[in-house]
């Protein structure tokens, strides 16, 4: 909706229009207001970075985020320029003239059921016939030794490899640390949580130096076990729950290889686990 | 997917019906909600809507009918004496468009013609002899729709007429129409002067048998392909031909030039005749459409409308699951674009089998496929695409093979289903020719006339009626 | 005085717009009765009721409006049309490109891209549409009552065999996701999931629940008659079983009235199956409350449980007198009704007997014409009003819910009027069912509510409680 003009001449404040959001931003969008600066803009969506997070508002056709904000009309909203000024906070986030005021959240987390190591191989190895995983740069292999320094290293040479938004190598590693994080309690693996503390914080560091602002707070949220929606869809279908094949499709939908990207690390973390790995590297 | 797991798994997207506090309500919480306008069915058929809604009978007969109207594949084969192939048409029966007609209740154009058909045969000297011996019954009346036929307007055939035969390859089955006399002062509008019978001779001597005879060189034209081409020329099947005519003629253009049936002179007038009709097209359409419709009937329990046809006093449906019923009301008076200083007060009744156009995806449904029609029927461009839009809520199917480009080639919608009617509100909407009152005067203008809501009531009643009662 | 009847014909709107307008016309000026409303023979006796002569718009149907005015004079008739016309006006359609969306005007031409319909045309109409939304595949919740249980019997057969779930008919509450469709309250998403066939009832817990810190994904409305022996708990049972493999609920709720026998048997049976816990709460058994059953589900979730807040009266002394009971919502009416009962003797449920009455005005016979009392108070402040000078009246219990879909501001139409009543001395106890996030602003309107001179209650049961104590010889 486009800001009203008072007949002075002055710009009246906008109207709100109802957004549901991700409570993977709670935190930020009902703290007190702060002013936050755009990034950028697509066809259907702007991201703004503000308190050092990042949140993107876009219209209901867009993937649902775990920082996303949603709204009927994004309109105008993606007619500002990037590094015009914002602001987040008492309920609202504020693009220019769109107002967007939370009505509703939803939870990025999903809570999957437990499933065992073998099942969870057996599914892995369908969903692998079903689209051609990404070069994940010896990622694989160091799971595989178990070894927290190597996969470390693995993990750095991925983060901001790659173009775009968000870089390829960077959607290896939100499927990665969301697989470890999540799967990890469905299998009952010990390992999962070990490996996870092992790598984490390395990746958390260095990400805002090495990609995208954006890309980094995917990273963060993926760590917390914070997705977007087909990519939670998918890890239920690792359990057992939901059609596989049509899980695969609607990764097609997430921008033009990231939804291969995530699923090829998601895989990653779930043969790790199905393989009974157990802390600090002892099986 | 497991018990209830998409409604559990999903974000809801919400259809309403109903009060406007609720779809207030969910807007509010920014959950994307689609309205409908909804209001109660018309005409007190609730009762009978529920009935048809609980019974699956209805869906899977629906299933059936539509399949089977949109399977056919009319091809135009032959031409043909009208009392030599039309089962039922003898020297006491003549045929007329619409639903069953009595003399008393005729009126000006179908009388005219029928008068012009007496004189034409032979049976009365003088059109007052016509009249009376019409009024007397020496002649009876019969519904073209009740002999495998349909004629536009007045749609009166008698046996002499030469008739377009169009027959289906896979069944064997056929279908008959007049061949078009073109605009002005011609019978189906009414008049009998010597002329128009000069005119009916001509046709029944020269352009039948000339046809008939390219007919059989060229094989079996494929009507069906050339509706489809014509559709995207800008016709629509009903009320502009042009493409269709264009294109037939093309079809038999080599086989008129090579016929040794008739002098050059005869073969030259034909063709002459048929270039300077732009309706010509209509009548084959009209005979494939009741090829095609006559499949689809007969499937009990099916609420799919096979028959919109009027007679200038009445007009009537017939659905496939409800065998030979008419259900009828008044004919409209369509307001619409006059002709010169014509008005209102100089039409007649709504007349004609031309509906039939509208019954298998044409004519009114098809209008977004031709824009141009407007400069007929009235109203804008926008407007007749907008009014095409609005018939998919009424209909089974969208047409495999009329495809309306600016749609991004949709099919047109094409199966009217009486339930939806009934429930939604949405009228079939027809675009026609408008006869004057008078018999003879001919053609006054032309606009869109929606057919009426009593008919559609009558007939689902109807169909609800031998359902068990829940 | 003049009065003005016309007719529009063709042309139909939703009753509770119509109502909505009716009121905006009969304040304005000069005009002392509006009426707008469909032509059904409901309407026709109530404007002939209103003394409007009908004659000489002859007949008429149910897709006609009529618009009957009484007004001082010539011009302030003319006003109101006008003021009409432009209530009525439907806003224009969105534009795509050169083409607009066509209207819908069923369920099943909307239903491409939806998934879940919510039917509230009148009930003779509901079940078509509900199957309209079934064969699209949509699942289905039928708010409209006066569904033939025949029908409600038809529709949860055909759901069961698609995979589809039909809340309703007469279903009022539900959640979805943490969606609410019809009147529901704004909680947070949490572990706790709820089937209930009473809308109210639902609406209370979620209320209670969400202001001792614990959500609500999913509270699954199954209609008022699921649980008889008739319907045999169908969208009860399908609801338990897949809430139980819902990952995310934790523990799980039942709420409605107490079923048949034979049913109650196979809840049971389901609920034992279940591997979430699972708490049976059929209000009208000795013992149940709405509070109680939220407390058993903040035990099993290993929370304390919540003594919830309350506004206390600001005057302590009241008149003695008989306890009457003002209720929109009928559960939270029953769930005070047998409180009640259990301490004070018999309580009516009938507006006109003398002694104790606690009265839904949800109830059918009280809607007929009318707008639910939760969407429009004006009879309540009617009866309010008549309560405030009769001196037998000691005790006004009343329920206020908030929420989406219910009225705006509440407290503000009803302060004054319970000033009033607390000025003449009587006591006046609200239940008020809201919480922090509803768009009325709960803590708001508990304030105007106080202010005004009433106790306000979080909890139905404690507002009920508090009010028995409140009469004389109150609670045995």
């Amino acid at each position: 909706m486009a800001a009203q003009q008072h007949p002075t001449g002055k710009a009246v404040s906008p109207p709100s229009l109802p957004a549901a959001a991700s409570r993977g931003v709670q935190h930020l969008v009902d703290g007190p207001g702060q002013p936050g600066v755009l990034l950028g803009v697509s066809s259907n969506s702007a991201w703004v970075q503000a308190g050092g997070h990042v949140l993107v508002l876009s219209g209901r056709d867009a993937v649902r985020l775990p920082n996303g904000i949603i709204v009927g009309e994004p309109g105008d909203a993606v007619g500002s320029h990037s590094g015009d000024l914002c602001v987040v906070g008492d309920g609202c986030l504020e693009i220019g003239r769109v107002k967007a005021r939370v009505v509703r959240w939803w939870d990025p987390r999903p809570t999957l059921d437990a499933v065992a190591p073998s099942a969870l191989a057996a599914r892995c190895a369908d969903a692998r016939q079903r689209f051609v995983c990404v070069d994940d740069g010896g990622l694989g292999r160091s799971l595989k030794s178990n070894d927290p320094a190597a996969v470390r290293h693995a993990m750095c040479a991925l983060l901001g490899r790659g173009e775009g938004l968000t870089p390829e190598g960077d959607d290896v590693l939100v499927g990665l640390l969301a697989g470890l994080r999540l799967l990890g309690p469905s299998v009952g693996a010990p390992g999962a949580g070990g490996m996870l503390a092992a790598v984490a914080p390395i990746i958390l560091t260095e990400a805002p130096f090495r990609t995208t602002a954006l890309s980094a707070a995917l990273l963060r949220h993926a760590v917390a076990g914070e997705v977007a929606d087909p990519v939670a869809a998918f890890l239920q279908a690792l359990t057992g729950k939901g059609d596989l094949s049509a899980v695969v499709d609607a990764l097609h939908t997430m921008g033009n290889t990231s939804g291969v990207a995530t699923a090829s690390g998601m895989l990653l973390a779930a043969d790790f686990l199905a393989e009974g790995n157990t802390h600090d590297g002892q099986r | 997917m497991s018990e209830l797991e998409r409604l559990l798994d999903t974000e809801p997207v919400v259809v309403t019906a109903g009060i406007e506090v609720l779809a207030g309500a969910l807007e509010a919480q920014s959950v994307e909600v689609h309205r409908t306008d909804w209001s109660p069915p018309a005409g007190g058929t609730g009762a009978a809507l529920a009935s048809l809604a609980a019974a699956p009978a209805v869906a899977e007969a629906n299933k059936v009918a539509i399949a089977r109207l949109l399977e056919v594949r009319p091809h135009l084969v032959d031409v043909a004496a009208a009392g030599e192939v039309i089962p039922g048409l003898t020297e006491r029966t003549f045929l007329h468009a619409g639903p069953p007609l009595a003399w008393p209740d005729a009126s000006g154009p179908m009388r005219g013609a029928l008068m012009g058909a007496m004189l034409y045969e032979g049976f009365a000297t003088t059109p007052e002899d016509a009249a009376a011996k019409l009024e007397a019954g020496e002649v009876e009346i019969s519904p073209c729709h009740h002999h495998q036929a349909t004629g536009p307007m007045a749609g009166v055939i008698s046996p002499s007429m030469p008739v377009l035969v169009v027959q289906d390859p896979d069944t064997g089955r056929v279908a008959y129409s007049t061949l078009n006399e073109g605009l002005g002062k011609v019978l189906r509008y009414g008049a009998f002067a010597p002329e128009v019978i000069e005119r009916l001779r001509w046709m029944e001597k020269v352009l039948g048998p000339v046809i008939g005879d390219a007919l059989r060189r060229t094989g079996p034209v494929d009507l069906r392909s050339l509706i489809a081409q014509a559709l995207q020329m800008g016709d629509d099947g009903h009320n502009r031909n042009r493409a269709g005519t264009s294109l037939w003629l093309r079809t038999i253009g080599s086989a008129l030039i090579e016929s040794d049936a008739a002098p050059v002179a005869d073969l030259s007038s034909v063709y002459s005749f048929i270039d300077s009709n732009d309706h010509f097209m209509l009548n084959l359409v009209m005979a494939a459409g009741k090829l095609i419709v006559d499949a689809a009937s007969g499937v009990e329990h099916s609420s799919l409308v096979t028959t919109m046809a009027r007679n200038g006093t009445e007009f009537g449906i017939r659905l496939s699951g409800t065998g030979d019923r008419w259900f009828t009301a008044p004919a409209p008076i369509v307001d619409g674009l006059f002709l010169g200083s014509f008005t209102v007060d100089d039409a007649n009744p709504d007349i004609g089998d031309s509906a039939i156009t509208e019954t298998i995806g044409l004519g009114g449904f098809a209008m977004a496929a031709s824009p141009a029609i407007v400069g007929f029927v009235g109203g804008t461009a926008t407007g007749a695409a907008q009014r095409t839009l609005a018939m998919y809520e009424i209909t089974m199917a969208e047409h495999p093979a009329f495809q309306i480009p600016i749609l991004e080639f949709r099919g047109t919608p094409t199966g009217i289903d009486a339930v939806l009617v009934v429930r939604t509100g949405v009228r079939p909407q027809i675009n026609t020719g408008v006869a004057g009152k008078q018999p003879g005067v001919g053609m006054v203008g032309a606009g869109l006339v929606e057919a009426p809501m009593e008919c559609f009531i009558g007939a689902v009643n109807a169909l609800a009626e031998g359902l068990s009662e829940l | 005085m003049m009065d003005s009847v016309e007719v529009r014909r063709g042309t139909y709107h939703d009753s509770v717009r119509l109502m909505q307008v009716s009121r905006a016309l009969q304040e304005a000026q000069g005009v002392k009765e509006a009426l707008v409303a469909m032509a059904t023979d409901l309407n026709r006796e109530l404007l002939s009721g209103m003394g409007f002569d009908l004659k000489a718009i002859g007949a008429t149907g149910s897709n006609d409006l009529i618009l009957a005015l009484r007004a001082v004079d010539e011009q302030a008739v003319d006003q109101a049309r006008r003021a009409l016309e432009e209530a009525l006006v439907t806003k224009a359609r969105p534009d795509f490109g050169m083409l607009a969306a066509p209207i819908a005007h069923v369920v099943g031409s909307a239903a491409a891209q939806a998934t879940i319909a919510l039917i509230s045309v009148p009930g003779e109409y509901a079940f078509v549409e509900a199957m309209d939304a079934l064969s699209h595949g949509l699942d289905v919740m039928v708010f409209s009552d006066n569904v033939p249980i025949a029908k409600e019997i038809v529709l949860k057969e055909i759901a069961g065999r698609r995979g589809l779930l039909v809340m309703g008919p007469d279903c009022g509450t539900a959640i979805v996701n943490g969606v609410g469709l019809g009147f529901a309250n704004v909680v947070q998403l949490g572990p706790v999931g709820i089937v209930g066939a009473a809308g109210t009832g639902i609406q209370q817990l979620c209320c209670l629940l969400d202001e001792a810190g614990v959500g609500v994904r999913h509270a699954l409305g199954t209609g008022s008659r699921d649980l008889s022996i008739e319907v045999g708990g169908s969208s009860t049972l399908r609801g338990l079983a897949a809430l139980d493999r819902d990952p995310s609920t934790e523990v799980l709720i039942v709420v409605s009235k107490p079923p048949s026998p034979e049913v109650a048997a196979r809840v049971r049976a389901a609920a034992q199956e279940c591997t979430t816990p699972t708490v049976l709460a059929y209000l009208g058994e000795e013992g149940v409350t709405l509070e109680g059953a939220a407390h058993q589900a903040l035990e099993l979730l290993g929370k304390a449980p919540t003594v919830y807040a309350s506004w206390p009266a600001a005057r302590g002394d009241h008149r003695p007198g008989v306890l009457r009971g003002f209720f929109s919502g009928g559960s939270l009416a029953n769930e005070a009704a047998r409180l009640a009962a259990s301490a004070l003797g018999e309580i009516s449920r009938d507006e006109q007997a003398s002694g104790h009455t606690i009265v839904d005005y949800g109830e059918d016979e009280y809607t007929r014409g009318r707008a639910h009392p939760m969407i429009d108070q004006r009879l309540r402040l009617q009866r309010l009003e008549a309560m405030v000078g009769d001196p037998h009246v000691g005790v006004i219990l009343l329920d206020v819910v908030l929420g989406h879909g219910a009225h705006p501001d509440p407290a503000t139409e009803l302060a004054p009027v319970i000033a009033r009543a607390t000025a003449g001395r009587a006591a006046v106890v609200v239940s008020l069912c809201g919480t922090k996030g509803d768009p009325q602003d709960r803590d708001r309107q508990a304030r105007l509510l106080g202010e005004a001179g009433a106790s306000v209650w979080l909890s139905n049961a404690a507002a009920a409680r508090h009010a028995i104590s409140l009469v004389d010889g109150g609670g045995r």
